[in-house]
Formats: C-alpha cells, sequence, structure tokens
C-alpha cells in the first residue's frame, strides 16, 4: 500500500468513496503534512486552512448526500502563485504584488471548485514566473524535496516540490518555456504542458502571452489524464483558447512509432546520466514494440535564443501594466507620473524581472526589430513546421526534459548555463505542442531524471496513455 | 521608440537609455549587474544573427479563430477594485498632477 502522503488521486477517490477516510479527514491530514514540511521545503507561499477545511466539509456533505461533482471531488491541491484567487493574496513571489488580492478566481481554478477539489493556498515561484530554479522569488526560494540542498527547478518550482513533498497529490503551474516539464523532472513527479490554447489562461498572470499554458503536475500519468479531462476546454474569456479537437482515448497507432532527437543524445550540455535514462526510455518502448527513428530538430542554441527573444520582448510588453498605480506597491509621493512609474518598478520588481524587461525593451527599440525579433518569429514558424513534418510520420518525440539533474542552491551558473535548463523544452512552446516530462530513474547521487514526450497538438490523452505503459514497465 | 543600436555589447549610456524606455528608475550600484546579465542575453540573441535576414511582416504566433460577441459586460466592484490601490479617493485613483506640469 502506497504511503498515504503519496497516494495519487485516484487512491484518494477509491478511498473517500469507501469510506476510509473523509474529505475533512484527508485536507486535515495535507495540512499537517504542510506544516511538518514547510521549514524545509518551502513550497507555499499562502496556505488557506479555514477554506480549504471549509469547502472539506462541504465536499463531504455532497457525497453524503450522493451528489458528488466529479472524481476531483474532495481531494485537495495547491495552484501557483500566478493564478488569481477571489479573496486570496495574488503576489507572483513579487514585492511589487505583496498585497494584491484578486477579486475574482482564474478559470482553472474555478473549474477546480466547480469539480469539488479543495484549495490548500498559493505556491511558490519564480518572480513574475522568470527562472528556473525558484531562486528569484522575493520570498525565499523553495527547496528540491528529494534533496533539500537542490533547487527544485523553476519557474514553477513549488508546484512540483509540493506535491513530491507529499503536501498535495496533484498541483497546477505554468509553464512558458519548460517551467511545468523542468521542475517536474528535477523533483521526480509527472508534468503536462498541453497543446497551447487547450486549458483557459483567464486569470493567469502573464508573462509571454504567446508561449504561456497552465501546467498540471501528478504522481502519475493517469492522474493527469484525470485532471486535464477536468481543465480542458474553450473558455470565451481567454480569447486564444479553444474546443479541445483531440481524442480522450489512445489515438497512436501500433506499433507506437518514436522519435529520438539525435542533438540531444551527442550535446555535450546533456549530462550522461541524463543520456542514459533516455537511451533507458528507448530501451523500454522497444521492448514493448515500439519503432525508434533518429531524428534532427532546428539548432538548439538557435531554438533556445529565439524563446529568449520572443518571451523577453513580450514579458516587456506585458508587464508594463504593473506600475504601481491600480493595484501594487507604491513608493508613494513623487514630482512627476512618470517618476512615480520609475520609482514604483525600480524599487519593488526583482532584478532578474526588470533585467528580462529591460532585455526586450532594448529589442522592441529601433533598428532591432528585424534583427532580432523578426528573425525570431521566422525561426520559430520553421521549428513548428520541423516538428509537425518529424509529427506526420511519428506518433510521438522523446527527448530528456532538462539537460541535467537539479543542481545545487547557490551553484555558480553562468547565465547562459542558467538558460540551458530549458533547452528541451523550449520547442514544445516555439510550436504550442502538448509535452510532458515523466520520471525516468535516478542520477548517480539519487536525484530524479525526467524524460519528455511531445506529441502533436491534441495528443495529450495518447501521450499520457504512452507515459503510464512506462510507469507501468518502470515498477516491474 | 527610442534607437539603441546594439553593436557587441551595450555600454552604460545605453542602459540608462533602456531603463528610462522602461520606465524602470535604476540603483547607480545595481547597473553593472544589469549592464553584465542584458549583455549576456543580447550574447545568445546574438546566435539568431546567423540566419537570414527578413523584413517587413512576420508569421503570426496565434490566430484567433474564434471571438466572444462584443457586448457589455458586468462590471467589476469599483470600491473593491479601487482598494487595491496604494492611493485612491473619492473613488478615483490619485495620481501626481499632470495637466499642470505640461502647461
Amino acid at each position: 500500500m502506497t504511503e498515504w502522503k503519496q497516494k495519487t488521486i485516484a487512491e484518494h477517490t477509491l478511498a473517500l468513496e469507501r469510506g476510509e477516510y473523509s474529505s475533512l479527514e484527508l485536507t486535515h491530514a495535507y495540512l499537517a503534512r504542510i506544516r511538518e514540511q514547510e521549514p524545509l521545503v518551502h513550497a507555499f507561499l499562502l496556505v488557506d486552512e479555514e477554506g480549504a477545511l471549509r469547502l472539506a466539509t462541504e465536499s463531504d456533505e455532497r457525497r453524503r448526500e450522493g451528489k458528488l461533482r466529479s472524481p476531483l471531488d474532495g481531494i485537495p491541491f495547491a495552484v501557483k502563485d500566478n493564478f488569481c484567487t477571489a479573496g486570496l493574496r495574488t503576489s507572483c513571489a513579487s514585492r511589487l504584488l505583496e498585497a494584491f488580492v484578486p477579486t475574482y478566481d482564474a478559470a482553472v481554478v474555478e473549474r477546480l471548485k466547480q469539480a469539488g477539489a479543495i484549495p490548500l493556498g498559493k505556491l511558490n515561484m519564480d518572480e513574475f514566473a522568470m527562472g528556473s530554479a525558484n531562486e528569484y522569488s522575493a520570498f525565499g526560494a523553495a527547496s528540491n524535496p528529494c534533496a533539500t540542498d537542490h533547487v527544485p527547478g523553476g519557474s514553477s518550482g513549488g508546484s512540483a516540490a509540493a506535491v513530491a513533498a507529499g503536501e498535495v497529490p496533484f498541483s497546477l503551474g505554468s509553464d512558458t518555456g519548460g517551467s511545468i516539464r523542468q521542475p517536474a523532472a528535477f523533483c521526480g513527479v509527472v508534468g503536462l504542458k498541453p497543446t497551447y490554447g487547450a486549458v483557459s489562461r483567464y486569470g493567469l498572470v502573464e508573462f509571454a502571452s504567446s508561449l504561456d499554458c497552465v501546467g498540471l503536475v501528478t504522481h502519475t500519468a493517469a492522474d493527469c489524464a484525470t485532471l486535464f479531462s477536468v481543465l480542458l476546454g474553450r473558455d470565451e474569456r481567454d480569447g486564444s483558447s479553444v474546443a479541445f479537437a483531440g481524442s480522450r482515448e489512445d489515438s497512436f497507432g501500433t506499433p507506437l512509432r518514436v522519435a529520438v532527437v539525435k542533438e540531444f543524445l551527442e550535446s555535450d550540455a546533456v549530462s550522461p546520466a541524463v543520456k542514459r535514462a533516455t537511451e533507458d526510455a528507448v530501451r523500454a518502448l522497444t521492448a514493448m514494440g515500439a519503432q525508434i527513428q533518429t531524428v534532427s530538430l532546428p539548432s538548439p542554441q538557435q531554438a533556445l535564443a529565439t524563446y529568449c527573444v520572443l518571451s523577453a520582448v513580450e514579458a516587456s510588453s506585458n508587464l508594463a501594466r504593473f506600475d504601481g498605480i491600480r493595484y501594487g506597491a507604491s513608493v508613494g509621493e513623487t514630482e512627476t507620473l512618470s517618476a512615480l512609474y520609475s520609482q514604483n518598478r525600480g524599487g519593488y520588481l526583482g532584478r532578474e524581472v526588470i533585467a528580462r524587461i529591460l532585455f526586450g525593451t532594448c529589442l522592441l527599440s529601433r533598428g532591432n526589430r528585424e534583427r532580432y525579433l523578426v528573425r525570431a518569429e521566422h525561426f520559430r514558424s520553421q521549428i513548428r513546421r520541423a516538428l509537425l513534418d518529424i509529427l506526420a510520420s511519428c506518433d510521438l518525440i522523446l527527448t530528456p526534459t532538462a539537460p541535467t539533474t537539479a543542481y545545487r542552491k547557490g551553484a555558480k551558473l553562468t547565465p547562459l548555463q542558467r538558460r540551458e535548463a530549458d533547452l528541451c523544452a523550449v520547442y514544445a512552446n516555439l510550436a504550442g505542442l502538448p509535452a510532458l516530462s515523466l520520471p525516468m530513474g535516478r542520477d548517480e547521487e539519487g536525484l530524479p531524471v525526467g524524460i519528455q514526450l511531445m506529441g502533436a497538438p491534441f495528443s495529450e490523452f495518447s501521450l499520457l496513455k504512452v507515459a503510464q505503459c512506462l510507469e507501468e514497465r518502470r515498477s516491474l | 521608440m527610442k534607437e539603441i543600436n546594439i553593436t557587441e555589447k551595450l555600454s552604460i549610456q545605453d542602459l540608462r537609455a533602456l531603463s528610462q524606455s522602461a520606465r524602470i528608475a535604476l540603483d547607480e550600484t545595481e547597473e553593472p549587474y544589469y549592464l553584465e546579465s542584458v549583455n549576456a542575453m543580447l550574447a545568445l540573441a546574438m546566435e539568431l544573427e546567423e540566419l537570414p535576414m527578413h523584413t517587413g511582416a512576420y508569421p503570426a504566433a496565434l490566430t484567433l479563430e474564434e471571438m466572444r460577441e462584443d457586448v457589455p459586460a458586468e462590471c467589476g466592484d469599483r470600491r473593491l477594485l479601487l482598494e487595491q490601490s496604494a492611493h485612491w479617493e473619492q473613488g478615483y485613483f490619485t495620481v501626481p498632477r499632470v495637466m499642470e506640469k505640461q502647461i
């Protein structure tokens, strides 16, 4: 029997059904676990005990009356602190929004509440989702539960750490350039970035709108499928959201056709342990009868540069609204309005956020548009075409999730090394494709390694089915 | 938007011009950090210079197929919204005077 704190959504649903415990008891147990783990992990920025216990009581009443709303009814969860939550602070781990309390729930929070799930609180992250290690949180970095002197990854480090530490059975985060999948790989949990537009982003604080996606973190692929089926669908409040155009069944053919990316198996940036795990996955898939094909992707360094340019340009525009006038912290009296904007932003935004805004502003300045932005957009469309060409003859593309396993906190990394954490992940964001990270063994230090499965638009359920088969094989 | 012509690296003067455009006041002691940081990102962006130059329009990253109907929706609670601001009075956000300065 799985220890309760590592239990899956499916196991809790069954236990609740059998009356082994109530939602109130389960919520109390997770809240106690949070109190116990937080001094070590710091995955949470806010815990709403009172609200959670009230909703758990209501769920138990629904269960008694036979009016359950979904398989998630009565199951606790938490969300990254860049999702708006009515009446609960949404800080984006920034001093600028330290006192910001939204008046409405993000669409995904609303959907989960309607499904009867119990929100326990808000999760730590890199400020405004900019970072790959959770070290840029203004409220202190989260730690990796697998080794607390290591980073949990980012920017959704708190979302992955909370699930890995057994503080919640599932969580939500956001993924702009790997921000769900890389922390999921570092912490040894499952992370899904859906097809662009498959899940509403209404109420998610924007970073780079053409790349941002809601992300899911769970213990297993099956849980991820359950959660995704609750969240997907068109929401007219998000103009970029679309109706789910895929199958909810496994639509991949037999034999499964898997493309393995040559660049990542040959790259010096990818560690031996990560290469070994990817090769293990290839062996497991081959043993399952899959046909493996080696493919080549457009230059990873140029893909990373494209991501870096586009995300900074969009961030510099999106974050212009954070000026301390309508919400957020303000320095108070200044001579001019312009000085008020500048001092609020300079005084309360963190270093990484400021650096990226300055970089984005630089790229948008006269003379640089053709040189960088237009080139990046054209390369982005080439990447999408190249990936769709591969996926026309293969069911999925297998890569490492991140080039390395989790590194030590405070490690002296160059800015390029920090950026390279997203090397394998950015393709899916640039092309708008679904991709998931699945744990695949451990390195010599015992740290989890993740592999990434990427598929055609709306192939989430098929990808999760393959991931489930790999999980079953791993546990044999 | 001002012209900031990138050669290889930005100078402190370029950085100051950027901070003005971005409306972010930088502490002088922090300038070397930002200069290094932005220049590191620029070095990565220069990878793109190996790609062919394109001019004019670029492909849209996304197309919005279904737009919501353009009908009035219920407004947010004015007081709740105002309470998010550090400075407001009599139903309005307050900021330093603007018109008088310009005249």
